[in-house]
């Protein structure tokens, strides 16, 4: 069975459980990660990112790493240095990662200050499904206030566009048609960077695939082999 | 002749281009597909599309009025056309685009099918014909006085613009309440432009190809001098000869390619020289007229919806400069543009109806001119035309008692495509090469052209 990881967002998980579950109805073994910034896990993406590295190369690789909103930075973290170990056979090098899928990946340089990006995740919030907040509350409870803005602070200091050229596996980059958090521009701007491919979502938000397993699953198992 | 003006003064680009035609709309709207945004009420702010809406309910004669002011307040004066910059005009075009690596670009003849194409390529466009409207108080009916007033005004803005030719057109049926207070440069760049050179050579991906739209569509003209021809009538609802019978129009010398959709064939000359030595091939997709491309572009988008697992099988008909690209992909309704609410765009409409797999339901976003100018086609004869073949038709945003009166359709368009229902799955942007084959396969091909000739080398 092929096998993805996918690292959920900022200090919450539970809001894709349901996304990561449908995945073996297509054939394959998703495991959700525990997010950056929950309890007794880096809230530090690079950190996080190293960690998960040495993680997938010292357990023979994955078909598909798939980071979601600033997972997306932890994943591209991961890729980069699971690119620098040896390569014993292809295809997927043992203890490499097949393809990384960015998922509303962050953080678009627009917003990299502190008061834009507070925007945009306020306006992101107007966006979203009702369902979405009651998810994340109790975890974002869990986390506290200070690991998450750990995870903040190093999500404007990562940016995916200076690391993409250290990967090397092919790339994926999805947006959500109504994610206001991160521009298409980016997002376009990131898949072009390195020829990687450019995937839209119609009528989703930047929440994606939270409430929408069946798609996600359909995705994933397109974009590999 | 007077002195050109010093180059230090010009006049902004945004105060120099009419924001009501189809050259700076269509590549609002692209670059609005291109930033993920939707485009409604031509990208005007929220507040100016409620102000329209709540002028649209004023009685006719009142609002007549008010159009053909606020059309008129864009009017360039005619003693500052000197100052009138392309290159800035051409730097601001470009500079509007996104910044990214893009694996193909369009360059060339405005297209409204062709601008739906290049959002689902996620591609850019760069038009080679801009509209300057120029204040001029005047009588409709005298195309001869608006050729006179040409000749007066434009040597200055030629002579500052040595990379443009000047095709003044003058269409008193379908413009008839804007040219009665302006008059309609229509500038064609016959060079590369510097600022087009500069973003090609920096977006560009190693290799990709640049597509040079050519409408060859051409219209009898007088030469007035040098890189200046003076067109009555347009494309639209009547055919030149028409408009040459009326009275106290200027008898054509000549003809030279049409003012608002044609391409000048010189401009492809530069841009294979440039291709060649930048290393990008140049591939020309040519076609007579501006609705051609409509047919293979809406059978391309369908074919891409349904092998993906759309439907397919809703049809969204844009028309001139009311459509949104964006919206279009994302509800994966089929867009087949028309150019205008005319008798020749309907027939299109209606070969396309004909000659495709059957549409259940067409939505219909007619371009309020103001005028029930001749050949025009009413909400009316595009329904009988839909039912004909068997679907169900809208027309989103339409007020059909006021047509073609109800500008407030204008900024109604957009709300009314935000409901469309939400396309199922997700997508990627079409291989621009692939695309190309697959248009010649729906009866629109191009042509490679051999870049440090500008001489076709294939079919």
């Amino acid at each position: 069975m092929r096998k993805a990881l996918i690292v959920p967002g900022a200090a919450v998980r539970r809001y894709v459980r349901d996304a990561v579950e449908a995945l073996p109805t297509v054939g394959i073994s998703g495991e959700l990660l525990a997010a950056p910034g929950e309890p007794k896990v880096p809230a530090d993406l690079g950190e996080y990112g190293r960690e998960l590295a040495g993680r997938i190369t010292g357990g023979g690789g994955v078909d598909v790493l798939i980071g979601l909103s600033v997972g997306a930075q932890a994943a591209a973290v991961a890729a980069v240095e699971t690119a620098k170990a040896p390569r014993t056979c292809s295809p997927p090098p043992r203890g490499s990662v097949g393809r990384l899928v960015l998922i509303s990946p962050t953080v678009d340089p627009a917003a990299r200050s502190a008061p834009r990006l507070v925007g945009r995740w306020l306006a992101g919030g107007r966006v979203e499904p009702v369902s979405l907040l009651p998810q994340q509350l109790p975890d974002w409870g869990r986390a506290g206030p200070a690991r998450i803005a750990t995870v903040v602070r190093s999500a404007r200091r990562i940016a995916i566009e200076r690391l993409l050229p250290g990967v090397s596996c092919p790339v994926t980059v999805v947006h959500a048609e109504r994610d206001v958090i991160t521009s298409h521009a980016y997002a376009a701007h990131l898949a072009a960077a390195v020829d990687g491919d450019l995937v839209i979502v119609p009528g989703a938000t930047h929440s994606w695939p939270h409430d929408d397993p069946a798609r996600f699953a359909a995705l994933i198992d397109r974009l590999i082999p | 002749m007077k002195a050109p003006p010093r180059r230090g003064r010009t006049l902004r680009p945004q105060k120099v281009v009419a924001s009501f035609d189809s050259a700076s709309v269509l590549h609002a709207a692209l670059v609005a597909a291109l930033s993920g945004r939707p485009f409604p009420h031509l990208g005007n702010p929220s507040a100016v599309a409620a102000t329209v809406r709540v002028a649209g309910r004023l009685p006719w004669p009142i609002l007549r009025h008010l159009y053909t002011r606020v059309g008129a307040a864009e009017g360039v004066d005619p003693e500052r056309l000197g100052e009138v910059d392309m290159d800035a005009v051409a730097a601001w075009l470009a500079d509007g685009i996104p910044a990214r690596r893009y694996p193909a670009a369009m360059i060339g003849s405005s297209n409204g099918a062709l601008t739906h194409l290049a959002a689902a390529l996620q591609i850019p466009w760069l038009p080679t014909t801009v509209l300057v409207p120029v204040s001029r108080v005047a009588d409709p009916q005298r195309p001869d006085a608006a050729l006179r007033f040409g000749q007066r005004h434009a040597p200055a803005l030629l002579q500052a613009n040595p990379g443009v030719v000047l095709h003044h057109m003058h269409d008193q049926v379908q413009d008839q309440l804007m040219v009665a207070r302006m008059t309609y440069f229509r500038l064609k760049w016959h060079t590369l432009p510097a600022a087009y050179a500069r973003f090609l050579a920096q977006s560009l991906a190693p290799g990709a190809p640049v597509i040079l739209v050519e409408d060859t569509s051409t219209w009898p003209v007088v030469q007035v001098a040098d890189r200046h021809v003076f067109q009555t009538g347009a494309q639209g609802g009547l055919q030149p000869r028409a408009y040459l019978q009326r009275p106290h129009t200027p008898g054509p010398d000549g003809e030279a390619a049409e003012a608002e959709w044609g391409a000048d064939p010189a401009l492809g000359h530069g841009l294979a020289r440039w291709c060649a030595a930048n290393g990008h091939p140049l591939v020309r997709l040519a076609y007579t007229g501006p609705q051609a491309p409509a047919h293979a572009v809406a059978t391309l988008l369908r074919r891409w919806y349904t092998g993906r697992g759309e439907d397919g099988d809703r049809l969204l008909v844009p028309q001139f400069v009311l459509g949104d690209p964006w919206r279009t992909l994302n509800s994966a309704s089929t867009p087949f543009w028309t150019f205008f609410s005319v008798q020749a765009a309907l027939r299109s409409l209606d070969d396309h109806l004909a000659a495709s797999p059957r549409y259940r339901h067409v939505d219909i976003l007619l371009f309020q001119h103001g005028v029930a100018s001749a050949g025009i086609a009413t909400p009316d004869d595009w329904a009988r035309v839909v039912h004909k073949h068997g679907a169900t038709v809208g027309f989103p945003g339409l007020d059909q008692r006021r047509f073609p009166h109800d500008i407030a359709a204008l900024a109604r368009y957009g709300p009314a495509t935000a409901r469309l229902p939400t396309a199922r799955e997700p997508w990627t942007p079409l291989h621009p090469l692939k695309a190309l084959e697959e248009l010649a396969d729906a009866g629109l091909t191009s042509t490679h052209i051999v870049a440090d000739t500008g001489t076709p080398s294939e079919g």
